[in-house]
């Protein structure tokens, strides 16, 4: 039943769009995506100038003699270091990857508690919303006491823990929660599946587009964190540092730092690709007749 | 003993103790890294902070602090100019943001590729990355660089200029550009929740509207946006704590100037007060929009 209606759907939708339509919308979004890619192209284009093109005057944005040598002194700077590169960018996928997945995982445990039961603490999710709204800079001071005296300092879990209870992903995973049909988790509850059965098997495959999203935020969020004074030894210290220690050695590093930049946003835009891909139409009410 | 309790207990009880259970992780969580925290800089707010070997001593102090920000200082002219401002940008971000959103859930050649490029902004505006555009842009010391969308300017007006059209047209056009790119710059987060709302829409709705013969206008109105209220919740809420909270605004700096400074009673005043502040803005906004939040289910 649900192949031929959804192949009539799609003739209707192509048919109503005339070639002209196309080529309005793909003009539209080139000149907004214009200004999206121009930093971008600008990190790419300074990565690949010379050093006296970086600091010519008056700037030209394009580059007339293009040369590896930036990207080539970061490989050659990245390979001097005290500690192998490999260590740093290990550090920071394992540090990102965890913090992710442990995120998401409590995220939508807490938030499946807090849209569909019916417990008295729902005020609670007030508190987590209000918890966004206040300035992190300021939360530092007494945050470094604490995990100082939970033994945090220097050690993974300094950069793992504060992490996992991000108030973002709960306030996501419940607006999206909220829109399950409760009867979809009743009739499983009728059956006789268990609470984790039903939040593994029906809510977590149902809410997929949500956490998928919810993986390009966080992980964003923790891959370009860099919070210091939390790790002392070298050996543990994320990517993010070590980049930024290769770029502030040098004063004419200009182009290094924008070579630099562009290697640390390659993780971020392959999350961000895999997951969206995989945000592909979702019955969320499939499992109902109305 | 205890299991046989277990089971006598009502479906409501049984369903009360398996929800803590699945919330004691985050709340743990929570607790010691936001809770405790928080008391502690509203604390400190009211304090005479000094340090002793790695611990915070504090003193009662009263209010000194609130009235030196509040009074004797700008703070509070700077934190209601910033809310303003974010009010302001909340409705074009919004605007824009459902705008693509629906340009870019439609099926058309290129789809995937356009979705990344709109949210380049999160990928890029922040971390490391905006750091050193920043770095870069204030050794090439045209425009003190300040916020996410200058160094877009700066690329654009050295793109112009290397392409060597004249000074006053590209004022003109800077001008009239950056405001556009500022609020699209600040729209990734939400083009791409909306992407995720408008998926969650059922197609059978739209087919209804095709069998219905309804226009893509009543579509829009009648089905579209309708279901996608809870989004737009979702995004005004989102939207006003990321821009009040913009590392790149005046309160912002003047809080991590305290904060720097070690200032740390102001600091924490300034928090506080600037917290209590968009509080009450969200509270009045979620008062006025959650009785014409449409869901599904209720």
């Amino acid at each position: 039943m649900i192949l031929p209606s959804l192949k009539i759907k799609k003739k209707n939708r192509r048919g109503s769009r005339s070639l002209a339509g196309t080529v309005g919308i793909f003009l539209f979004l080139a000149l907004l995506g214009a200004f999206m890619v121009l930093p971008l192209l600008y990190a790419v284009i300074s990565s690949l100038k010379p050093i006296d093109e970086l600091y010519a005057y008056p700037p030209r944005f394009f580059v007339r003699r293009p040369t590896t040598e930036n990207i080539e002194m970061l490989f050659s700077l990245a390979a001097n270091l005290w500690v192998p590169f490999s260590r740093y960018v290990f550090n920071s996928v394992f540090v990102s990857g965890v913090a992710t997945v442990g995120h998401i995982i409590l995220a939508s445990m807490c938030a499946f508690v807090f849209s569909k039961f019916n417990i008295r603490i729902n005020w609670m999710f007030k508190l987590v919303v209000t918890a966004l709204l206040f300035n992190g800079v300021v939360l530092s001071l007494p945050q470094y006491v604490i995990m100082a005296k939970l033994g945090l300092l220097n050690t993974y879990w300094g950069y793992i823990l504060p992490v996992l209870p991000m108030s973002l992903g709960l306030f996501l995973m419940k607006q999206f929660m909220d829109q399950l049909p409760s009867a979809l988790i009743e009739s499983a509850g009728i059956d006789g599946a268990s609470y984790f059965r039903i939040f593994t098997t029906i809510v977590m495959p149902t809410v997929k587009p949500a956490w998928m999203t919810l993986l390009v935020f966080a992980f964003q969020n923790v891959w370009n964190s860099n919070p210091g004074g939390i790790v002392f030894d070298e050996q543990l210290k994320l990517l993010q540092s070590a980049i930024s220690e290769i770029v502030a050695a040098g004063i004419a590093r200009v182009g290094v730092s924008m070579a630099g930049s562009l290697f640390i946003m390659i993780p971020p835009i392959i999350i961000f690709v895999v997951s969206q891909n995989s945000v592909i139409e979702t019955m969320a009410h499939s499992g109902l007749k109305d | 003993m205890n299991k046989s309790k277990l089971f006598k207990m009502s479906y409501e009880r049984r369903q009360g103790l398996v929800g803590y259970v699945f919330l004691i992780p985050w709340m743990i969580g929570t607790l010691i890294f936001f809770c405790y925290p928080f008391f502690h800089t509203v604390w400190m707010s009211f304090c005479d902070v000094s340090f002793d070997a790695g611990s915070i001593i504090t003193h009662f102090k009263g209010i000194d602090a609130y009235t030196e920000v509040f009074l004797k200082q700008q703070f509070l002219q700077q934190a209601s100019t910033h809310l303003g401002t974010t009010l302001l940008h909340t409705v074009c971000v919004l605007i824009i943001s459902i705008f693509l959103a629906i340009i870019l859930n439609q099926e058309f050649f290129g789809r995937s590729f356009w979705r990344v490029i709109f949210s380049l902004p999160i990928i890029v505006a922040s971390g490391l990355v905006l750091s050193v555009f920043q770095k870069d842009l204030t050794f090439q010391a045209s425009v003190t660089s300040e916020s996410t969308n200058i160094f877009q300017n700066e690329a654009l007006t050295e793109m112009l200029l290397s392409m060597g059209i004249g000074d006053k047209i590209i004022e003109v056009v800077v001008t009239a550009v950056s405001s556009v790119v500022d609020i699209l710059w600040m729209s990734g987060v939400q083009i791409l929740l909306f992407i995720t709302g408008l998926q969650s829409i059922s197609p059978s709705l739209y087919e209804v509207c095709d069998v219905e013969g309804a226009t893509a206008w009543q579509r829009f109105w009648r089905v579209t946006f309708p279901l996608l209220t809870p989004y737009i919740f979702l995004n005004i809420i989102y939207s006003i704590i990321d821009i009040s909270t913009q590392s790149t605004a005046e309160v912002m700096y003047t809080m991590r100037y305290y904060y720097n400074n070690t200032f740390y009673a102001n600091a924490s005043a300034a928090a506080t007060g600037y917290f209590l502040m968009i509080l009450v803005v969200l509270g009045v906004i979620s008062l006025a929009l959650s009785k014409r939040i449409v869901y599904i289910d209720k």
